[in-house]
C-alpha cells in the first residue's frame, strides 16, 4: 500500500468516525437495555393475569373481538389487528384516519377466548428509549438521517479495517503494548476491540439501516409487486358495509394450513392496500416465522384475491429485524449482544480519544503513525 | 522486526470473523441445540478478546531462576 492510498483511507477513517460517532455513540448506549426489553418490560409492567379458562376453550370471532374495540374507540377505524406470541390476545390498533400518526392511535389488548379487555399498555421508560433509539424523538426523517449514520459507520468500520494491515504488519494479533504512553496503549486496544467486532457491528449496523427503511421498502413492493392487485381497487367501491375478517382469515389460512398468523392490515394503512384485508401469515421454525406470506382478501366482497409470496427485497427487509435485534437465540445471545455493543462502545470512545490526543502537525503525521505501527 | 503478508495480519480476524457469522446464521435455523451453537460461536471471538486483553505482556516472562527480565530505566533526553 503506498502512503498516498493510506492516506487516502486514513481521512476516510476520519471523516466517517468524527461525523457518525455522536450519534453512534447514542444508538449504542440506549441499544443496551432495549437487548433485554421483554425482561425489563416483565419486571416493571408484569403482563396482565388472563381469566383462567379451559385450555381448549375456542377464540371468539375476529368480528366480535372487533366490535368489542369499537365499542372502546367509537370515532375510530380498525388500523392494524395482531396476535400475542404465546397467550391468547388479541391486539387491536385503531385510529382517526389510515394514515393516523401512533400518537393518535388506540392500542386494545382482548382476551381472544372471552373478548374481556385487558388493562391497556401505559408507555414506560422502555418505549421512550426505543423512540429515542428509532428517531431520537423527531420523526421520520431524523430515522432516514440515523440510516444514513448506519452507513457511515460502516465505511468507518471498511475503512478501519483496510488500515489494520500496515499498522498490524509488525504486529501479532491482539498485541497490547501497556508501559508504554496511554495513548499507544488506546491504539492498541481500538484495533483489537475494532476487528473482533467487525462483523458484529457491520451487521447490526447494516441492518438498522435497513430497518430505517421500512416505510420506503413497503412503498416500493406497493407499487410494483403488488400492482395487480392494487388494480382491482377500480372495480370495487368501500362502502361502509364490510366483509368479515374473520372470513378474510380462514380464506387465507386454508391456502397455507401450516403458517399462523402474524397481523391483519386494514384497508388504507401501510402494510396494505386501500381496498384489501392484508392477512400476514408467519411459518413456525425461527427461519420462516421472520418471513411472512400476505393474502389478500377484498374487504368489501370477501373475495380471496391474492395470496403472493413476498419478493426478495421485502424478505431481506424482514430477516434484517432479528439480525439487529439479537432475539432469536434466548439469553446466551442477548447476552452476547450486550458485551458486543459494550466492545463498540469503547471503539467510539477509544476512537474519539485518539483523535482528541493526536499530535500537531499535517496528516502525514498520521499515515506516519499507521506505517510505524504508532511507533512514530 | 519480521514483515507479515496480509494472510497473516488477517488470519485470525478472518477465523473470528466465521465464528460470528456462523453464530449469526445457526441462531435463524432453530432453537434448542442451534441457540446453544450460536451462543458458542458467538462468544468465541468475545472469549479471545478477553484472554488478549487480560493476559500478562509477554515481555514480562520469568526466566528459569525465577527473576523478572527487566529493561533498565533509560532516561528520554
Amino acid at each position: 500500500m503506498t502512503r498516498g492510498t493510506i492516506k487516502a483511507w486514513y481521512l476516510v477513517h476520519k471523516w466517517t468516525s468524527l461525523i457518525c460517532t455522536a450519534f453512534l455513540l447514542m444508538l449504542c448506549v440506549t441499544g443496551l437495555p432495549l437487548i433485554f426489553h421483554e425482561e425489563i418490560d416483565g419486571w416493571l409492567d408484569p403482563p396482565a393475569p388472563l381469566a383462567a379458562l379451559p385450555a381448549m376453550t375456542p377464540a371468539l370471532s375476529l368480528d366480535t373481538i372487533l366490535a368489542r374495540a369499537a365499542a372502546q374507540a367509537p370515532s375510530d377505524i380498525p388500523l392494524y389487528l395482531s396476535f400475542d406470541d404465546h397467550r391468547p390476545i388479541v391486539y387491536v390498533t385503531t385510529g382517526p384516519t389510515p394514515d393516523a400518526v401512533p400518537a393518535a392511535m388506540h392500542f386494545l389488548a382482548l382476551d381472544a377466548r372471552t373478548g374481556a379487555m385487558l388493562p391497556p399498555h401505559v408507555d414506560g421508560v422502555m418505549d421512550f428509549i426505543l423512540k429515542l433509539h428509532t428517531d431520537m424523538l423527531l420523526g421520520f426523517w431524523a430515522e432516514i438521517f440515523l440510516g444514513f449514520m448506519g452507513l457511515l459507520f460502516f465505511a468507518a468500520i471498511v475503512s478501519g479495517v483496510v488500515l489494520y494491515a500496515p499498522f498490524m504488519a509488525k504486529l501479532d494479533f491482539g498485541t497490547l503494548r501497556r508501559n508504554r504512553s496511554t495513548r499507544l496503549g488506546w491504539l492498541d486496544r481500538h484495533n483489537l476491540l475494532g476487528i473482533v467486532t467487525l462483523v458484529w457491528a457491520s451487521v447490526v449496523g447494516l441492518t438498522g439501516t435497513i430497518n430505517t427503511l421500512v416505510v420506503p421498502i413497503t412503498g416500493i413492493w406497493k407499487a410494483n409487486g403488488l400492482a395487480a392487485i392494487m388494480a382491482s381497487e377500480a372495480r370495487t367501491p368501500l362502502g361502509t358495509q364490510r366483509a368479515s375478517v374473520q372470513a378474510a382469515l380462514d380464506a387465507v389460512q386454508r391456502k397455507a394450513p401450516d403458517m399462523t398468523p402474524q397481523f391483519i392490515a386494514f384497508p388504507g394503512v401501510v402494510f396494505s392496500s386501500k381496498h384489501h384485508y392484508a392477512v400476514f401469515l408467519r411459518g413456525t421454525t425461527p427461519l420462516t416465522s421472520k418471513l411472512l406470506l400476505p393474502g389478500f382478501v377484498d374487504a368489501a366482497t370477501g373475495r380471496l384475491d391474492a395470496v403472493t409470496p413476498m419478493p426478495w427485497y421485502m424478505q431481506a427487509m424482514l430477516l434484517a429485524q432479528p439480525l439487529h435485534f439479537g432475539d432469536y437465540g434466548g439469553m446466551a445471545m442477548k447476552i452476547v449482544w450486550a458485551v458486543f455493543d459494550a466492545l463498540t462502545i469503547v471503539v467510539l470512545g477509544s476512537g474519539l480519544y485518539l483523535w482528541l490526543r493526536r499530535r500537531g502537525g499535517p496528516s502525514e503525521q498520521r499515515v506516519r503513525e499507521v506505517v510505524m505501527a504508532g511507533e512514530a | 522486526m519480521r514483515h507479515r503478508t496480509t494472510l497473516q495480519v488477517f488470519g485470525v480476524p478472518i477465523l473470528l470473523g466465521i465464528a460470528t457469522l456462523l453464530g449469526l446464521g445457526v441462531g435463524l435455523i432453530g432453537d434448542g441445540g442451534w441457540d446453544v451453537a450460536a451462543g458458542l460461536l458467538l462468544a468465541a471471538p468475545l472469549a479471545i478478546t478477553g484472554w488478549y486483553w487480560t493476559r500478562t505482556a509477554p515481555t514480562n516472562r520469568r526466566n528459569r531462576t525465577g527473576a523478572v527480565h527487566q529493561m533498565p530505566a533509560v532516561r528520554r533526553v
